[in-house]
């Protein structure tokens, strides 16, 4: 049997190599934000590529600085997501690791996560000269126009690509695909609930599993890659190395810091560990069973930046309570306007539950924003909280 | 001492007082059924009218209250807004209508939520697009808006009312023009009417409209001189700020700001669905926000007027204008339209020491 290290690789190297080679072939690429209904695309052979995901992989090789300095947009750089950035850096910057993302022809964005993606993509599609297509999702789930508003949308979509590209809607990809991102994604969460007893999965090893979950969600590859997963670090495999577990279980909350080696600051105290991010459950959406273009309306409405701050809050709350945490870090990400709605209402809260909570601001791919002394100490009087509590 | 010397009096007050705007509300709560705060040209004062309320743009000096900040980079506005628990006026309103549009604006309206105390909100969720879904969307929101303010007020939104309040708002938008004609024409000094314009966005509509009459057959007997300029972001009302452009050697000939020219260089058409008609005039309005049809139509409005330079008055950290702008100076410097960006800071109004040379020196470019 493979081992998930493997899979992962492959995932990887296909997405990158897939990429290249599409672009040899001719075949239409598309730059797609991190909520996308991906699989509309990959139902019309569009090839989808995340500038997000790449964002990341620049930041964990310690390109951010270089970058966003190349990004154009100058003295406002400390007012915008680092993301952003770092993508609008691209076009400038040199030595980019895998030789940078090939080309688009068209791009697509969404406003699930927050509205600095259209922002972004609209200057960078007018900066390129190409095409850009723009979902809108309401916001918040009080409203019932919503399903058919984005429904005539999504059948927008489908004539804008067709437009663009000469490509029809396969409906049995389709299918494939919706039915491949549900199984995925519950997976996806079923590998989290391994730490829900105790820690068998490290946070670092977590936060690196997010790449097929993010870009390759729709492929059976990420089944097979979460099921490895479970099977590697599940209590009934004998094989399995299970780590020593920390006295003081912690959530942290938000975005990891992907410049970091780790992912998260280091406790210097192996009884505190992250057993964990609730970041990385962005991803679990909740695809109904229909397989259909209508079943693509919920788990991209719904999605968790798109939630009202009181259903965020409720949920932490509840994850609390089922991993047992002992304490939470809420990282205030300067990049995340959207992100930061509920941050210090939900520390207030947790505090009231008597839930040792702190809130540590950085930033998630740029490392200008993160002060190692600061933090630690923070961690510092942090951990004393705990232990007293 | 000319006619109109009391109205810009008056109208200057209302923007930069909030002391003066507070004791205006207070009587205008004692005869109205309540005061709706509203942001944002998205949001169809109409439709707040037609349901019995007073409609309150929610802008101008909020004073200086300081209360909880929100996290950094939301914009100046909306952290002041909330710095100042809801521009000082959260006792005396109703309610407040929120648009769907910048992230920062969401985030008030989330944190707003949060609160046990305070205005009820409301949400009119706009689309990003303004293809025919959008349109179809849009019109079932503003349905929606109407029928929630009407439950609010324990009336209805009648077709006939909200026609009624279309009319006096166009009245209001179709004098407004008349007056950027003569900034136009450089026979209205810019500032005056922003002022005007500005404080017409929170006064009793028929009293307004009177106002606006008299200030309408104003005109300076000559011309005035200096640089023809336009300024352009998103809400202006930093009346000090522009008045020292103008007396730096701007001669400021029109604007795209949102509480100016492009809340009414157009009607909202009556006939047919009047719901729709709305929707049509917001998918219609150029801004950075939502709709990309600011980038073209700023160049556009340059022309028209002979501007040979754009002020950039964008508040501190408002993402959507930043983006806007950084697209835009490029391509209007080609078209030797010269650009300057002032970033304003909205708690902190008037020409700060640090733009003086840089106004200075873009006065002598031009
Ligand atoms: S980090 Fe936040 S602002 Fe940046 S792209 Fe993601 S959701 Fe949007
Ligand atoms: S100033 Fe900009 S960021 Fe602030 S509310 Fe207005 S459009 Fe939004």
């Amino acid at each position: 049997m493979e081992s998930s290290r493997t899979i992962l690789t492959k995932i990887f190297t296909d997405y990158y190599l897939g990429a290249a080679q599409a672009k040899k072939d001719g075949k239409p690429i598309a730059y797609v934000t991190a909520f996308t209904p991906v699989e509309i695309l990959r139902a019309m052979d569009i090839t989808c590529l995340y500038p997000e995901s790449y964002a990341v992989v620049c930041s964990a090789s310690g390109k951010a600085g270089d970058m966003i300095g190349s990004s154009g947009m100058g003295q406002f750089a400390g007012d915008l997501c680092s993301y952003s950035l770092i993508s609008l850096g691209m076009d400038h910057a040199e030595r980019l690791p895998y030789g940078g993302l090939p080309e688009p022809d068209f791009m697509v964005a969404t406003n699930n996560q927050c509205g600095t993606t259209l922002l972004w993509f609209r200057l960078w599609s007018q900066r390129k000269n190409i095409p850009l297509f723009m979902i809108d999702y309401p916001t918040g789930s009080e409203n019932t126009d919503q399903n058919e508003y984005v429904y005539r949308q999504y059948l927008a979509l489908i004539e804008f690509v067709k437009k663009q590209t000469g490509r029809d809607l396969d409906q049995r990809v389709l299918a494939q695909q919706a039915a491949n991102s549900r199984a995925a994604c519950k997976l996806w969460s079923q590998v989290h609930v391994l730490n829900q007893a105790a820690l068998q999965i490290d946070a670092a090893k977590l936060a690196n599993a997010l790449f097929p979950i993010v870009a390759a969600r729709g492929t059976p590859a990420v089944c097979r890659y979460c099921e490895t997963l479970i099977h590697e670090h599940s209590r009934e495999n004998e094989n399995a190395v299970i780590a020593a577990q920390p006295s003081f279980r912690l959530l942290w909350h938000g975005y990891p810091l992907w410049f970091l080696p780790k992912r998260y600051p280091s406790f210097n105290d192996d009884r505190f560990q992250i057993v964990l991010n609730d970041y990385t459950l962005w991803w679990d959406l909740d695809y109904p069973a229909a397989d259909t273009l209508e079943s693509l309306i919920r788990p991209y409405t719904s999605t968790y930046l798109n939630w009202l701050p009181q259903r965020r809050i409720d949920w932490t709350e509840q994850l609390v309570r089922d991993y047992a945490i002992d304490g939470v870090i809420l990282h205030a990400n300067r990049s995340c306007r959207r992100a930061l709605a509920h941050v210090i209402p939900l520390r207030d809260h947790l505090l009231r539950q008597g839930i040792p909570s702190i809130i540590l601001e950085s930033d998630m791919a740029n490392p200008d924003y993160y002060s190692p002394e600061k933090m630690n100490s923070q961690l510092e009087s942090f951990k004393e909280s705990i232990l007293a509590a | 001492m000319t006619a109109v010397d009391p109205i810009l009096k008056n109208c200057r007050s209302m923007v930069l007082n909030p002391h003066h705007r507070r004791a205006y509300l207070q009587s205008v709560s004692a005869r109205s059924c309540g005061i709706i705060g509203y942001f944002s040209n998205y949001i169809p004062a109409e439709i707040i009218a037609a349901a019995g309320f007073h409609p309150l743009r929610l802008i101008g000096c909020f004073g200086s209250v300081s209360g909880p900040a929100l996290c950094d980079p939301m914009c100046s506005f909306v952290q002041d807004f909330y710095a100042t628990q809801c521009s000082g006026l959260a006792d005396l309103l109703t309610g407040l209508v929120f648009p769907n549009s910048c992230d920062s604006l969401k985030v008030l309206r989330q944190v707003w939520q949060t609160r046990p105390d305070g205005p009820q909100c409301w949400t009119l969720d706009h689309p990003v697009n303004t293809d025919g879904p959008a349109l179809l969307y849009l019109t079932s929101q503003l349905r929606r808006l109407a029928s929630e303010l009407a439950a609010a007020s324990r009336s209805t939104v009648s077709d006939e009312k909200l026609h009624a309040a279309i009319t006096e708002y166009n009245t209001i938008r179709g004098l407004l023009r008349q007056c950027y004609a003569k900034v136009e024409a450089r026979r209205l000094r810019y500032s005056d009417l922003l002022a005007v314009a500005t404080a017409g966005l929170m006064l009793d509509r028929n009293e307004f409209t009177r106002m606006l009459q008299e200030f309408a057959g104003s005109s300076l007997s000559q011309p005035l001189s200096g640089n023809p300029v336009m300024l352009a972001g998103p809400l202006t009302d930093d009346l000090e700020l522009v008045g020292a452009l103008e007396n730096h050697g701007a001669c400021i000939v029109g604007d795209s700001v949102t509480n100016g020219w492009r809340y009414c260089s157009q009607d909202i058409a009556t006939g047919g669905d009047i719901y729709t008609k709305i929707a049509q005039h917001i998918l219609s309005q150029a801004s950075p926000t939502a709709f990309d049809l600011h980038r073209p139509s700023l160049a556009a409005r340059a022309a028209e007027l002979g501007a040979c330079g754009i002020i950039f008055l964008n508040q501190e950290r408002c993402e959507p204008h930043v983006h806007s702008y950084v697209k835009c100076a490029a391509e209007l410097e080609q078209q030797s339209i010269k650009t300057l960006l002032i970033e304003v800071e909205h708690g902190r109004p008037g020409l700060q020491a640090r733009d003086l040379m840089r106004i200075e020196s873009f006065m002598e470019l031009l």
